[in-house]
């Protein structure tokens, strides 16, 4: 297992090297030039040819990518043009707050996905499943702003119950503060995935009800949960892990929209001030952060995976 | 001696778009303690429906077992008690092993957990190592070399004879009055089902165990049973000692299934045997099920369904031949 691991870890590194050759490559084929935005309109063309030179645009794209490359992994990831601070303790502080939306999002999204899932197969084609997955799909069809918009509207402007904006009220740093902050944009970002994960979960337990295995534990007079909950779920969580792996890109996608909407302090709001700035240091921090985290969550599915499939070997 | 198992007019009906169609219907037998009873038909005839709704397995959204039905066990009445009640029976009264055991084991979890779990279901009070105990001296008893080791084993690591052998000592690591085996050796290699049938009779005669043997092959049925009862398109065509089946059968279904046990010296193929094939239950002849393929079928065949008639002491055949009227 630790050496599978270990070969897996290893393996990351083509991956990680073609992603920030990706990230390199989109912020600086795509048109609009920095120096030109940072001078602002005024600017004279020696000034822009000037301002290229200090900070190294005039170089050929290769030796550019080579010399940000060596910096990045020695841990210099560059100054913000627009903000004129230092990238990466400015990406990696505003990652927190990402992570923590993140987080919350996919535990809501897992537990509500799963729990209504296995209840929707459990009692399939009964009221309760026809609700539940009627619920499901307009969960999985609403736009994340929009959703989040009306949370907003309902739940703090409406009904007062939590703020809709920001990680803290002024001048509190309280958890229960952070934790009231937390609940409307977690829900607006998890409806999607957990419709997903719902939907993969119930026709994964149908298809494991029918199982033979299924019917030996219960001649073996085990008492009901057990054969729910570990019997069937055991098996029919291995499918819907596949789907949570690919659902945590998304929600890392979707909090930039849902950050927007409720101003939380995240690495989406910066990214989106980034690039309307033209900020390339910046922008590839951000996206170098978020393609990282992606890649080390795959791993950790996929390393779940082999722990709890034991059908795969890791040989 | 009072019967271990006692079913009486058992009717066991599906839910076919929107309706309850009788599937299995008039099925009466019995089991008495630590003896063999062969259930033989060709597939469809329903030995599993009847074997599963004496488990309280049957599928309770689309299937049901009518009123006039009656499953005693020991004296007690199976049909309609309460999950709760029904788990204290299964495993630890009757306990059941199925035809595929490629499929029947859980492949996320190990053999020794399948195995404690189910004896700790029954014995709470037995520490996980006690059960531990158990299991390897059963997983002995049933042939498996490093038992010890298998514990700790998936089912994907093993062969199907040996998970055959698995399901069988965890079907009786609680050892149970009664072991239901639905066509344990179908799945199988020819090699390796007279091994574990030879397994099964001398377990059974170790714990006393009464087994209901459900097969499609009359050959299997000649090594292990006692009694030997027919069924066909879901009722009982023929009931009788082993040897009354094997040497005197007396209902043409019972007759056909003998000839086709291919044997050495003629070379008799089994679709030549019986003509045409198990209808399915919304398709049911009126009169006796087995008409559309028996040669001696008459228009009363078609038209009325023959009763039970007795052959001798134990013998009975449902057939007009043998009523006093006779077929015609
Ligand atoms: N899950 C089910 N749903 C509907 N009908 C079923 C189901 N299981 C069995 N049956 C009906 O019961 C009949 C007998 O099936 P079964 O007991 O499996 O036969 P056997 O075990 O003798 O091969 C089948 O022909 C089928 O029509
Ligand atoms: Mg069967």
């Amino acid at each position: 297992m630790a050496s599978y691991i270990l070969r897996r870890i290893w393996g990351l590194i083509p991956v990680l090297i073609g992603v920030t050759i990706l990230v390199f490559m989109i912020m600086h084929l795509s048109p609009g030039d920095p120096a030109k935005i940072m001078l602002g309109p005024k600017a004279t063309t020696e000034s822009i040819a000037k301002l290229n030179a200090e900070l190294g645009l005039d170089q050929p794209l290769y030796v550019q990518y080579f010399t940000w490359i060596s910096n990045v992994l020695t841990g210099d990831w560059g100054r913000s043009l627009q903000l004129k601070m230092e990238v990466l303790p400015l990406v990696a502080d505003r990652f927190g707050a990402t992570l923590l939306l993140t987080l919350c999002s996919i535990l809501i999204a897992t537990a509500i996905g799963i729990g209504s899932g296995i209840i929707s197969a459990y009692r399939k084609f009964s009221w309760t499943d026809r609700s539940l997955m009627l619920f499901v799909l307009v969960g999985f069809c609403l736009p994340v702003f929009w959703l989040g918009i009306i949370l907003q509207i309902v739940f703090g402007l409406k009904l007062q119950l939590f703020p809709i904006s920001g990680m803290y009220s002024p001048g509190q740093t309280g958890l229960m503060d952070l934790f009231l902050h937390l609940v409307l944009p977690s829900l607006a970002l998890s409806a999607g995935a957990g419709a997903v994960i719902a939907r993969m979960t119930r026709s994964s337990m149908l298809e494991v009800f029918e199982q033979d295995y299924i019917r030996t534990a219960r001649s073996k007079g085990i008492n009901e949960r057990r054969v729910i909950y570990i019997h069937a779920l055991k098996n029919a969580f291995i499918p819907v892990l596949t789907v949570l792996g690919m659902q945590i890109g998304f929600l890392l996608a979707g909090a930039v929209l849902v950050e927007m909407v409720f101003a939380w302090p995240g690495i989406g709001t910066l990214m989106v001030n980034g690039i309307l700035a033209r900020d390339f240091p910046l922008v590839q921090g951000v996206i170098l952060f978020v393609a990282t985290t992606y890649v080390i969550v795959n791993l950790i599915v996929d390393i779940l995976y082999a722990i709890l499939d034991p059908r795969i070997s890791y040989q | 001696m009072s019967a271990l198992l006692q079913v009486e007019d058992l009717e066991i009906l599906f839910k076919k778009k929107k309706e309850y169609v009788s599937t299995v219907s008039g099925v009466t037998f019995h089991v008495n303690p630590g003896e063999t009873l062969g259930i033989v038909g060709e597939s469809g005839c329903g030995k599993s429906v009847t074997s599963l709704s004496i488990m309280g397995l049957l599928p309770d959204n689309y299937s049901r077992i009518s009123e006039q039905s009656t499953i005693q066990y020991n004296g007690r009445s199976l049909v309609g008690i309460s999950e709760r009640e029904f788990r204290n029976i299964r495993g630890k009264e009757i306990a059941m092993i199925f035809q595929d055991p490629m499929s029947s084991l859980n492949p996320v979890l190990t053999i020794g957990y399948q195995m404690v779990e189910m004896i700790r279901a029954h014995e709470p009070q037995l520490s996980k190592k006690a059960a531990e105990e158990i299991i390897i001296s059963m997983l002995k008893k049933v042939g498996i070399p490093r038992a010890e080791k298998i514990i700790d084993e998936y089912p994907h690591q093993l062969s199907g004879g040996m998970r055959q052998r698995i399901m069988i000592a965890m079907a009786l690591s609680c050892n149970p009055k009664l072991l239901i085996a639905d066509e344990p050796t179908t799945a199988l290699d020819v090699t390796i089902q007279a091994q574990i049938l030879e397994l099964i009779k001398s377990l059974q005669q170790e714990f006393n165990t009464a087994v209901m043997l459900i097969t499609h092959d009359l050959a299997v049925v000649a090594e292990v049973c006692d009694r030997v009862m027919v069924m066909y398109a879901g009722t009982v065509v023929e009931e009788g000692q082993a040897a009354d089946i094997f040497n005197e059968a007396k209902h043409p279904y019972t007759i056909g299934l003998l000839n086709s046990i291919p044997s050495l010296e003629e070379n008799i193929s089994r679709l030549d045997a019986i003509p045409g094939s198990v209808p399915s239950p919304e398709e049911f002849p009126s009169g006796c099920r087995f008409a559309p393929r028996c040669p001696h079928a008459t228009e009363k065949c078609y038209n009325q369904p023959p009763d039970h008639y007795q052959i001798s002491d134990h013998h009975f055949a449902r057939c007009w031949l043998y009523s006093k009227e006779g077929v015609n």
